[in-house]
């Protein structure tokens, strides 16, 4: 008897925090892309008022965007210090591709990030700027997808788990 | 064959009836239709073994 209520209160535990764990990707993405817009307009004062070159903005921003994009800036900030010859666009996508794992963020953000990426550093102010805010403004569209998707799965997923643990509990009984 | 079964089956209808309510509200008509299938098969399965023993009963009662 003991036994069986252990293993039910194991798999309803799991199962919620399945539908927690799922429910938070969900939750953390429209965030990150809101941060990822912040970012970026602090990248475009950086380039237009403060004229740093992009190293020291890099590492200038991850000091004030928040910790779950922090390390992307960071990164590329310190592959770009390290002075081997990578440029500006390799080490954005390397540390793009790096934080894959720590970032919620879909394919189709890492394709904007990374097309950003593409002409980061080798064209006029001009173009940096209008560069950046074409990807913002994709950020910015995903973002609203992001939203409804929240909206539509993050609820569900968490009932979701509590529900079907409890279910699937009561059928092994 | 006990109450307990009752109880079981109770239980399992309460539980698919909010997963129904829970998926179409969230605009998933066809998963929620899924759950309630699952839902009558598992308990289908469950009273496989008694609605057959019913069957053997009328059997012997009525000589057959």
């Amino acid at each position: 008897m003991i036994l069986k209520l252990i293993g039910c209160i194991l798999i309803v535990g799991s199962s919620t925090i399945m539908g927690y764990t799922i429910a938070n990707k969900y939750a953390k993405r429209p965030e990150e892309l809101r941060a990822l817009q912040a970012a970026l307009q602090m990248l475009e004062s950086e380039i237009i008022f403060s004229v740093n070159p992009l190293p020291d903005a890099f590492e200038r921003i991850s000091k004030y965007v928040p910790k779950n994009i922090h390390k992307l800036f960071a990164h590329s900030a310190y592959l770009l210090k390290q002075r081997t010859g990578i440029t500006a666009q390799e080490a954005w996508s390397i540390s793009v591709h790096q934080t894959r794992e720590e970032m919620h963020l879909e394919k189709e953000d890492r394709e904007i990030l990374i097309s950003f990426g593409n002409s980061l550093g080798c064209s006029d102010r001009e173009q940096q700027l209008k560069n950046i805010h074409l990807a913002c403004s994709k950020l910015a569209l995903e973002e609203k997808k992001a939203e409804k998707l929240r909206e539509k799965n993050e609820k569900l997923y968490k009932n979701l788990g509590v529900l079907g643990g409890i279910l699937v509990a009561l059928i092994f009984i | 064959m006990g109450i307990e079964l009752i109880f079981k089956i109770a239980a399992i209808g309460i539980l698919v009836s909010v997963l129904n309510q829970l998926l179409i509200r969230s605009g998933r008509e066809e998963q929620a239709m899924l759950t309630t299938l699952a839902g009558l098969i598992v308990v289908l399965l469950m009273i496989v073994k008694e609605i057959s023993n019913l069957f053997d009963t009328v059997k012997t009662m009525f000589r057959l």
